[in-house]
């Protein structure tokens, strides 16, 4: 079982599929060989629902990369830390039993791994989406920094083959959250959310840098 | 005088809402006046689309129309159209199919009994609240929700949205060595399943009998799921191509989705409908357990649905490792299609009830023209039958508060799927 779950949530409509396709991007430009074998394990998983338990059961840190719509530009990525939410963030719908439920049911049985972090990509149609090799160079440092915030160890360096930043790697946030996309997220009133609109310095590897 | 009040539930911050509904609710004089279940979500056209489509495209297609329920649109989907080819896919496909739609239903009833019923049984807002108090019951369920899921991935390659199914069989056949894994966790699934069917019979469930329409399959020797003659409790007896005789679809202003009635008058299906009607069906241990739960079947308490669905969980695993003992890979998944021109009809049972689809299909195999009618369309006008029956009985002095949690618990307790819209209730009372 390994101790880091990166879980790529989503389904296959249009839009809704930006997990799946960051976590692939990642998983393609070899995140998981950046750590010692079996450590980091990335998964899609299609609207779990409940079973989001079970595919994080046992891991120390996981790492969920989602859809969200929330009024910002597409490609504005947010981070939120799951600890802060809080069981009021969310009702039930009779089949819409989506992240933050099954996020309340897990801390209810004592089953949420000590840390988990949720990614929300915003998506949608203007201006159009940074292309995914853009919006996964931004995810890479910051994942990798989440994981060795976590596990407290990091060996192998590896240098990632997302191909280079032809653009403006990722546009301003702006306003306040507001609709959320279907299978996506918003970030919830108390949550402690982290806007990432660009790149740490002297964090990325060299290959990514104005190339 | 005129008191108007209204109260308005929080449109939840994360969850994947996948539709709305609305009640009205107008009282005169202490008597209703006005009932509605507004269903407001978009109309999703899928019998449209469909048109012009080949027929090997349609079980993925319809399996789109539902997340929770994708296997049941497939089965109604290819049982109507191997129909129309005269096309016999053979005893292991018929078994087969069999156990992925107790795939289906396991996972189904596991959601609702337990994410969704439970919690209003037993006073608790959500799930969450409630596992703190019954965090073995809620593990027990997640774990026969996650089998569920687990069978719908064997045969279907994926628990959503499958696409193992295709008309004549399957694309492929599942290896015996996945098969006797599969078979072993059926098994040591099964005295859990006994242990909820009690479980849901403990509950303090109302006590309140009504009086409506069971209407389901009914096989000579077997449960319905996929074949059947569709039988109500007023003695109705008729094939499935029969159906438009006698049951009819109109529309209300107020909401996107069709009122289904039998002769004119509102009926029932689904898990309560299909025990009250098919009891000396159900596997021995099965009818044994409902003997000892106290509870005396056929049953008028629609609130007796929640213990229907731990029993059709039990049924369906003790069905499942029946028919994957001895299990064998045929030579072929498939039997090949030769498409015919005509009409196809197919009628099978969702985890919610009969699910009802008809095609009219060219030489080639394309489809001309499609109707479906889901089970929910098919409870939506009994569901306000018991909306005013319940909240009636309650009594409609009780505050908007108490009438809102009653109104939401009888809706929840069909599982409505008519895009899963009913939970968010938006109830105005208005009182004269």
């Amino acid at each position: 079982m390994s101790p880091v779950r990166i879980l790529g949530i989503g389904s296959p409509v249009a839009g809704d599929d930006l997990g799946w396709r960051l976590a692939e991007a990642l998983e393609r430009a070899g995140l998981p060989r950046y750590f010692p074998a079996g450590m980091v394990h990335i998964t899609l998983c299609d609207r779990p629902g409940s079973l989001l338990l079970p595919a994080m059961r046992g891991a120390r840190l996981a790492i969920l990369l989602d859809a969200m719509r929330s009024g910002a530009p597409p490609g504005t990525l947010r981070r939120l830390d799951m600890r802060e939410l809080d069981d009021s963030t969310g009702l039930l719908s009779s089949h819409g039993f989506g992240v933050a439920e099954a996020m309340a049911l897990g801390r209810a049985l004592e089953e949420l791994p000590p840390r988990v972090l949720i990614y929300g990509i915003e998506t949608g149609q203007t201006p159009s989406l940074p292309p995914l090799s853009d919006l996964a160079a931004i995810l890479w440092p910051a994942i990798i920094g989440d994981i060795q915030a976590s596990l407290g160890r990091l060996v192998m360096p590896y240098i990632p083959l997302f191909g280079g930043l032809e653009r403006a790697t990722v546009v301003e946030p702006r306003g306040a959250p507001g609709e959320h996309h279907q299978g996506g997220h918003h970030p919830a009133q108390g949550a402690e959310v982290q806007v990432l609109n660009e790149v740490p310095e002297g964090s990325l590897p060299t290959k990514f840098r104005g190339q | 005088m005129s008191q108007s009040r209204e109260i308005r539930l929080c449109v939840p911050v994360l969850a994947r809402v996948e539709g709305e509904g609305a009640l009205d609710l107008e009282v005169h004089d202490g008597r209703i006046q006005t009932l509605r279940l507004r269903i407001f979500e978009p109309p999703r056209l899928f019998e449209k689309f469909l048109e012009g489509r080949e027929y090997q495209e349609v079980p993925d297609m319809v399996a789109r129309i539902c997340g929770i329920c994708p296997v049941a649109y497939q089965m109604s989907a290819v049982h109507a159209i191997e129909g129309v080819f005269a096309l016999a896919p053979g005893p292991w496909v018929r078994a087969m199919r069999r156990v992925f739609y107790c795939g289906e239903w396991i996972q189904s009833h596991s959601l609702h009994i337990h994410l969704l019923a439970a919690p209003d049984f037993l006073g608790y807002s959500s799930v969450a609240e409630m596992a703190r108090a019954y965090p073995d019951a809620v593990r027990r369920g997640l774990a026969l929700q996650a089998l569920g899921n687990e069978i719908i991935r064997v045969f279907g390659g994926r628990s959503v949205h499958p696409v193992g199914a295709r008309v004549g069989g399957f694309h492929r056949a599942p290896s015996r060595a996945e098969v006797a894994v599969l078979r072993e966790q059926v098994q040591a699934a099964l005295p859990g399943a006994e242990a909820l069917l009690a479980w849901t019979a403990s509950l303090n469930l109302p006590n309140d009998a009504q009086d409506f329409v069971s209407v389901a399959l009914r096989h000579p020797d077997e449960y319905p799921m996929n074949e059947g003659r569709i039988v109500s409790s007023d003695g109705l007896d008729i094939p499935i191509s029969d159906y438009e005789v006698h049951f009819s679809e109109h529309q209300e202003p107020h909401s996107t989705a069709l009122y289904a009635s039998l002769d004119g008058r509102p009926y029932l299906v689904g898990p309560l409908a299909r025990v009250n009607l098919n009891l000396d069906r159900l596997h021995a241990p099965v009818r044994e357990a409902l003997g000892r739960s106290g509870i005396a079947f056929p049953s008028r308490n629609m609130f007796h649905s929640i213990v229907a669905r731990a029993a059709e969980i039990h049924h369906a695993l003790l069905e499942a490792s029946r028919l994957l003992e001895d299990y064998c890979e045929p030579e072929a998944p498939f039997v090949p299609a030769i498409p015919r021109s005509g009409t196809a009809y197919g009628c099978t049972e969702a985890p919610r009830g009969l699910l009802w689809h008809r095609y009219d299909l060219d030489g080639a195999g394309q489809v001309r023209h499609a109707r479906i009618v889901p089970p929910t369309s098919q409870n939506q006008a009994r569901i306000e039958a018991d909306l005013r029956h319940s909240l009636e009985t309650m009594g409609l002095d009780r505050d908007d508060e108490a009438l809102r949690q009653r109104a939401e618990m009888v809706i929840r307790n069909y599982d409505p799927c008519i895009s899963c819209a009913t939970h968010f209730l938006t109830v105005r009372v208005e009182q004269r």
